[in-house]
């Protein structure tokens, strides 16, 4: 006992020193294993009545139930997201290596994966339970309305890298693919509430059996968030409130079939700030302040077919509604998609996967005072074929996957976007793996018939708008992953990831020709070639029964270079889109177990600065510079149904700029929170 | 302003170190897997197998490499004067070749197929908790308040031919689920 706690405090007071972490690390890995094994040997010895009397823990599972996928996998599971006291999903991606996450504003988060971050951030898919909620009009995500009980969520897998064999387009830089639980697995009633200084929100959900193989739950949820603060720490007034209710059901009426379906509808008020161009405007532009009504809902059902263990096939069909009307946008988006998925496990050494897919947007633009879409009507197709072979060499100790995606999009025509990947299983619990992908993004409609005023120069009595281009075509990276991970049990895991990513074909603009006075065309072309190049990190320790430490580290380069020179006689030239991101990243969570059924969670986080900010107007904004934040959870099983938490978010500072939104900036602060948080289940 | 001395890393260590020596040492527990593990190899040493002239009895594993990890060292170990052999099965391959099947987490519908291709089979079928003999399983393995529990379901056993000793039995919980999937 006391060797243990010498290592705690020898590992704990020289955490400021990578070496020596590292050095430390590899100390305790030795000790642990020897322990270890030592423990299991004298198990297998014990009687059954001996083992039936011991005292059991169930570890949370580590992110390493993943360690056989050939790519850079990280997952939050339900676990993670409580003791994170995260009140959303955006909030607890905070905790993923190689993910930047950054908050624009009370109701809005810029996401993204290996760089290129942005509000719209367009290299990163994400789904939730199969249903992709990447947007088609200006490719990306608007997270404020992505939103789940974060009691029913059964985990988050997040792939950084290109993804593209299996996953489908967009799955650039990344996926993240949110999971909730089988209704079985929320049988009873649930009462959630929380209360606290910026935001409230309460939950219910009932969950039952339906018949001898058949379970389904409903849920409502209605939360308000109070507004953040402006660059003078005074009322930015971005309060939104929003609510949602839905359901699931799983049936499964015999061993071949399982059954899934599930809805939810949301409705909700944003309230939001804009800097409109103005050309009366001493500086350009105008404050705006209004309220956006987002509003929308979708239908999934999916059909698994077991015919054999050799052959599996799953059916799903999905309808979204989505509607939101602002100053930027007036948009009313219908998705309707089908999906067929196909594994086969056809000879010893093979397992192919294949499958086909079609999606229908159906799109439809009123008038917005920045943005005007046209035509306004129009439908997209998009029809999508994979096929994946794994293949095991000498005898299981290597595994080659090779596949491609094939793609033909309304907008940019027929692509193809293959991979390759092997894994070497080096020993009973390390892996070393390397991946080659090639991926594409599809153009939005916004890139190539939107116009959107984006800034006002009064001094010239000019707007300048940006003008989607029809030849605009996707963007492409070619992608080089190395992996290693390694584990002890459940004890502990290291993860490392390198990679490089070659992009082209990136979009950038360039000055247009002037044909209407008082407006100057900025023109959107296929104009930037980047190269980015990172490493990332994670490890996960349990020194002790009831301690848990959790490290992840990011570091991340980017280099871009533009096809027209910024300084030409040509004027002006644009850098838009999303690449700011910080060079540095790291976050330390410790999770403690103490006495009397009480938990107590720190959660520290350092962010870089991001220093290439490319915004209009850039001169007048404020600096994004890095911050340390600071959560610390305390939480109490009053009993085995009631849990109640005190959370601190932000700590450290009273408020910190985290990013600065691309167009129509306004800067605003995330502020220090409070809350307490109350779960009863019955 | 109180939390300006958090901002430096020192601070933070402080608190770590503060908190932890805190909190109770004790023991470290025995991790469940370990014991699951520990558990099925004394199923396999009390069930009895119709006979055949096989000279190793396989313990056959699908799990994630924790759960592989907490079998791996069991790995040649004499039982009832066989060899135990154990071998990965996550790939789903081969499984009528088992003797004893130890299921940790499949797909809902992937493991009920598995069980209705091996019923009627001669191969001890272990998972976790009740819902395993619910889709078919024989033995379910829970944690109740930090202690295993073993539950049974006979019939599932009896089907196959397996004779399970009465010392296992008298400390299990018995369920009787006939045909729980049609």
């Amino acid at each position: 006992m006391y060797d243990l706690r010498q290592y705690k405090i020898f590992a704990l007071l020289h955490l400021k020193k990578w070496n020596l972490v590292f050095t430390s690390l590899i100390a305790i890995t030795i000790w642990a294993s020897s322990t270890q094994v030592a423990a299991e040997a004298e198990l297998t010895d014990l009687s059954i009545e001996e083992l039936m009397s011991r005292k059991v823990i169930t570890a949370s599972k580590t992110e390493q139930t993943f360690s056989d996928t050939a790519a850079a996998v990280f997952v939050i599971h339900q676990n993670d997201i409580r003791r994170s006291g995260a009140t959303n999903i955006p909030e607890a991606l905070r905790m993923v290596p190689g993910l930047q996450v950054a908050r624009v504003d009370a109701n809005k988060w810029a996401i993204s994966a290996r760089g290129f971050n942005g509000r719209i951030a367009n290299k990163l898919l994400v789904l939730i339970d199969g249903r992709t909620v990447y947007t088609p009009t200006f490719s990306g995500v608007y997270w404020e309305i992505q939103d789940v009980l974060l009691e029913d969520v059964d985990r988050i897998e997040v792939i950084r890298g290109p993804g593209a064999s299996v996953w489908g387009a967009n799955a650039v830089n990344g996926i993240i693919n949110v999971i909730t639980k089988n209704a079985s697995e929320t049988n009873g009633k649930l009462v959630s509430v929380t209360a606290g200084n910026e935001y409230q929100s309460a939950a219910v959900r009932y969950g039952n059996q339906f018949n001898k193989h058949g379970y389904y739950r409903v849920y409502g949820k209605y939360f308000r968030h109070d507004g953040f603060v402006d660059r003078h720490g005074d009322d930015a007034e971005d309060n939104w409130d929003m609510g949602r209710g839905g359901f699931r059901l799983d049936w499964t009426p015999s061993a071949e079939n399982t059954f899934m379906v599930q809805g939810d509808v949301y409705n909700g008020d944003i309230n939001q700030n804009f800097i409109v161009p103005s050309i009366t405007a001493p500086s350009g532009g105008e404050r705006v302040l209004e309220t956006a009504d987002a509003h929308g809902g979708s239908l999934l059902a999916r059909w698994d077919y077991t015919h054999s263990l050799a052959s599996r096939t799953s059916t799903q069909i999905y309808y979204e509604h989505f509607r939101r009307n602002d100053t930027f946008q007036n948009e009313t988006l219908n998705t309707i998609d089908f999906d067929f998925q196909h594994e086969l496990a056809l000879a010893k050494a093979h397992e192919f996967t294949w499958g086909v897919g079609y999606r229908l947007h159906n799109e439809k633009f009123g008038n917005a005072q920045l943005v005007s879409v046209s035509p306004a009507k129009r439908n997209l197709h998009l029809f999508s074929a994979f096929l994946q072979d794994k293949i095991s060499l000498f005898d299981d100790l290597v595994t080659l996957t090779i596949g491609s995606k094939f793609e033909y999009h309304t907008l940019s025509g027929f692509e193809y976007q293959p991979s390759l990947r092997l894994m070497w299983n080096a020993s009973r619990n390390q892996r070393l793996w390397a991946a080659f992908s090639k991926a594409t993004r599809t153009p939005s409609r916004g890139e190539k018939e939107s116009k959107v005023n984006i800034a006002a120069i009064p001094q010239f009595q000019s707007i300048v708008e940006l003008q989607g281009n029809s030849d605009f075509k996707s963007e492409q990276v070619l992608s080089y992953e190395l992996g290693y991970r390694a584990w002890l049990g459940d004890l502990f895991s290291f993860d490392i990831v390198a990679y490089y990513n070659k992009y082209d074909d990136l979009i950038f603009t360039k000055l247009g020709t002037i044909t209407e006075p008082g407006k100057i065309p900025l023109r959107i072309i296929n104009g930037e070639q980047a190269q980015t190049w990172g490493v990332e990190v994670a490890v996960d320790w349990r020194p002790l029964d009831w301690m848990r430490l959790q490290l992840a580290y990011t570091y991340l380069q980017m280099d871009y270079e533009q096809e027209i020179s910024l300084n030409t006689a040509t004027g002006m030239a644009f850098p838009v889109g999303d690449k700011r991101s910080p060079e540095h990243q790291a976050s330390l969570r410790s999770s403690f177990d103490l006495a009397y059924n009480t938990e107590l969670d720190i959660w520290v986080r350092y962010v870089g600065g991001i220093s290439d900010i490319a915004v209009f107007n850039a001169a007048q904004l404020p600096s994004v510079n890095s911050y340390v934040a600071l959560d610390i959870r305390l939480g109490w099983h009053v009993h085995n149904n009631v849990e109640l938490a005190l959370i601190g978010r932000n700590l450290t500072d009273k408020e910190h700029l985290e990013y600065l939104n691309e167009l129509h900036t306004f800067p605003t602060q995330v502020e220090r929170s409070f809350y307490a948080q109350m779960k009863w289940q019955f | 302003m109180m939390f300006e001395g958090i901002k430096k890393p020192g601070g933070i260590l402080c608190l770590l170190l503060c908190f932890s020596s805190m909190a109770s040492v004790h023991a470290r527990s025995v991790e469940k897997q370990a014991v699951l593990a520990a558990l099925s190899l004394n199923l396999a040493r009390f069930t009895t197998w119709p006979e055949r002239k096989t000279p190793a009895l396989n313990l056959c594993v699908i799990g994630d490499n924790v759960v592989q990890e907490s079998f791996a060292t069991m790995d040649n170990k004499t039982i009832n004067g066989k060899a135990l052999r154990v071998i990965n099965r996550s790939r789903l391959r081969y499984l009528s070749q088992c003797q004893l099947l130890y299921v940790s987490t499949l797909k809902r519908n992937v493991l009920r197929q598995v069980l209705v291709e091996l019923k009627y089979q001669p191969i001890l079928t272990v998972g976790e908790n009740k819902e395993f003999l619910k889709a078919g399983g024989m033995v379910g393995l829970e944690n109740l308040d930090g202690k295993m529990q073993i539950n049974i379901n006979l019939p599932a056993v009896e089907e196959s031919d397996l004779v399970m000793s009465s010392r296992i039995l008298k400390l299990a919980n018995i369920f009787e689920f006939s045909n729980p999937v049609e």
